[in-house]
């Protein structure tokens, strides 16, 4: 079963590395990527500890525009709620924001989520 | 006065229900707006926000609370009109440059526009007891955001009303948006000329009493 790793979108042709996460970048988030061919997942060893950062990863490995194939626009089955293309441009997954618990309060400079960390505590609270 | 009779009181003042919060979404340029405008204007003299043809004017959500309608019947609901900004999928701050918004502002404008989208979804999740969905009636219905807002809204069981915004223009066509949603109330109206208002607040008493 074929997984992309969320963080720096490297695919990978089996499961092994949900459990203790992505050995690129760290990530614990892994998209199941449906009716990928196994032959376009990473055949390459993968090194036992992360060499470059997540960022740098995605830079080299992500061409300009390539992102926007693999996140589609309005794309249900997307993990993330807002997904950066570029800054000024971003892919809002409504039915991801709706049922999160995270309240996005501010998009950083630099185009970072800031997430209100109490009222996420509040609502876990109240169920 | 027994003893059941004071808790009675005791519980329904707990669970007393607040004033309806009246949530107006859509997609950016619907007239959410010119809508809220015109209720407030109307029942209660005041301005809810600007409007413009620039997309993503409205970026934060507007509430103007304690509005009183009347229907023809006799019957009122007293509500709070919450003005969202525009929901979309995708915000790109291109189409922006295009009103001559240079590029620094449009990128600003841009990541407000998705704090206002998510703004808007918190508000739905949390706050919201009826919806007012607008929706542009010389724009094809089918549009994939208004397809997933109104199964969301479905999902939440909220009391929806169709608001088949800009009649006033040629290329009107309410009949589309009711066959798209045929499980909902289809009101055609311009807020902008204040075509067939009265029509919707009689819809808006009927629905969310």
């Amino acid at each position: 079963m074929p997984h992309r790793c969320a963080g720096c979108n490297t695919l990978f042709p089996d499961a092994r590395y949900l459990k203790d996460g992505c050995p690129v970048c760290g990530s614990g988030k892994f998209i199941y990527e449906k009716g990928t061919d196994r032959k376009e997942t990473r055949s390459q060893k993968v090194p036992e500890k992360p060499l470059i950062t997540a960022e740098k990863q995605k830079e080299k490995e992500i061409p300009d525009g390539q992102q926007e194939s693999v996140h589609k626009e309005g794309d249900p089955d997307s993990i993330e709620s807002i997904h950066i293309l570029e800054p000024g441009r971003y892919d809002l997954n409504l039915s991801r924001l709706i049922e999160s618990d995270d309240l996005v309060v501010k998009m950083g400079q630099d185009d970072n989520y800031r997430l209100d960390l109490h009222s996420m505590i509040r609502q876990k609270r109240k169920k | 006065m027994g003893i059941s009779h004071t808790l009675s009181r005791i519980l329904s003042g707990l669970f007393q229900k607040k004033t309806a919060r009246i949530g107006i979404y859509g997609p950016p340029n619907a007239g959410k707006t010119t809508l809220a405008n015109r209720i407030a204007d109307d029942w209660s003299g005041t301005v809810a926000g600007n409007t413009s043809e620039v997309p993503h004017e409205t970026r934060r959500a507007v509430r103007t609370g304690n509005i009183t309608i009347s229907g023809s019947n006799g019957k009122s609901i007293t509500i709070d009109i919450v003005d969202t900004p525009g929901v979309t999928t995708r915000v790109d701050y291109k189409e922006f440059l295009e009103y001559g918004i240079e590029r620094e502002d449009a990128i600003t404008r841009a990541r407000e526009a998705t704090e206002g989208v998510a703004e808007a979804m918190h508000w739905l999740r949390e706050d919201i007891d009826g919806v007012i969905y607008m929706i542009d009636a010389t724009l094809d219905p089918f549009a994939q955001v208004n397809i997933m807002m109104i199964g969301i809204i479905e999902s939440r069981k909220l009391p929806v009303i169709i608001a088949a915004n800009k009649i006033d223009l040629p290329d009107a066509s309410p009949q589309r948006i009711r066959t798209a949603f045929p499980q909902h109330p289809v009101v055609p109206v311009s807020c902008l000329e204040g075509t067939q208002i009265e029509s919707l607040y009689e819809e808006m008493v009927k629905k969310f009493r």
